[in-house]
């Protein structure tokens, strides 16, 4: 009978401060605990990015910098396209062939 | 002959004139305007507004009116939505130190720094003696979090530009939601290549 009688005490007190709990502030929203429950678990990603600087910058339009990249792309365009030749006549002349021959040639050893 | 050799000695003078690497100290507050593009004289501006605003904000004798105690404030994260990479911390220290210098407002760590702090805290539980060790669920929670965003507005034609850069700050307040401080910010610079 103690034994029962110890174990409704825990009960109800149990009961009571979960009911505290629940009207722990006046005016608080009846739903509370859905947001509550919502925000305090995984919410690390977002804490990490507190005190840091986020970089969403954007290109901005600047007549110079635009000449230089134009400029510069001329150029490496115009690089690779002398490259291409090169590459274009060695595989018609085959220069590899060539200069093989030129090196272990009979000719150039006598 | 002699002409030759002196005109020999001058390019030799020049090419080494010109090829040599000059670094000369400056003061901090006196960086010169070198490319146009956001230094440390905007971000000291930016600094020194924000710390005369914030200080001087209804919103610091409000709350220790009403609570009767200093408010403590938290740093969020700031956006930079400019076209140039700017970091906001150069000008946030500087905020956060005149918090701690002035001693009206408390500051609490955040982010990355508050992890370290809190796994700190998590070692001593097993490794430092009982009378040192710090207990977890006693650090003072936050009652502002300052936010922010830096925007920037650009318009050139050939070889002039206007940037304009806009910074704000904002305070929350982090139970009601109420925004009680907006500091501002607008740098505004002319650029001719």
């Amino acid at each position: 009978m103690k034994k029962i009688s110890i174990g409704f005490l825990f009960l109800f007190s149990g009961i009571i401060v979960k009911a505290q709990e629940s009207t722990k502030v006046p005016d608080q929203n009846p739903n509370y605990k859905k947001s509550e429950n919502k925000y305090t678990k995984g919410q690390e990603k977002t804490l990490q990015g507190m005190n840091t600087t986020e970089q969403k910058t954007y290109k901005a339009y600047d007549w110079t910098e635009n000449k230089n990249e134009k400029k510069q792309e001329r150029v490496a365009f115009r690089r690779k396209k002398q490259l291409a030749r090169i590459n274009n006549i060695c595989h018609v002349r085959g220069c590899n062939n060539m200069n093989r021959n030129h090196i272990h040639s009979n000719f150039y050893r006598r | 002959m002699r002409s030759v050799k002196a005109l020999a000695l001058l390019i030799v003078i020049l090419f080494s004139m010109s090829c040599s690497h000059k670094v000369t100290r400056i003061e901090p507050n006196e960086t010169p305007d070198i490319s146009g593009k956001w230094n440390n004289t905007d971000s000291r501006l930016t600094a020194d507004e924000m710390i005369k605003q914030c200080l001087s904000g209804g919103w610091l004798s409000e709350f220790s009116d009403k609570k009767g105690k200093k408010p403590v404030v938290i740093v969020g994260m700031v956006s930079n939505k400019s076209h140039e990479h700017i970091e906001a911390e150069t000008f946030i220290k500087d905020l956060e130190r005149s918090f701690i210098n002035t001693s009206k407002v408390g500051l609490v760590q955040s982010g990355k720094k508050r992890e370290e702090m809190r796994a700190e805290k998590g070692d001593q539980q097993s490794n430092a003696s009982v009378s040192t060790m710090k207990k977890f669920g006693l650090e003072n929670g936050a009652d502002f979090i300052l936010q922010g965003s830096i925007n920037s507005i650009v318009d050139a034609y050939k070889r002039k530009k206007t940037v304009t850069y806009q910074i704000n700050l904002e305070l929350t307040n982090i139970e009601t939601n109420d925004v009680v401080w907006i500091g501002d910010k607008k740098i505004s610079k002319f650029v001719k290549n």
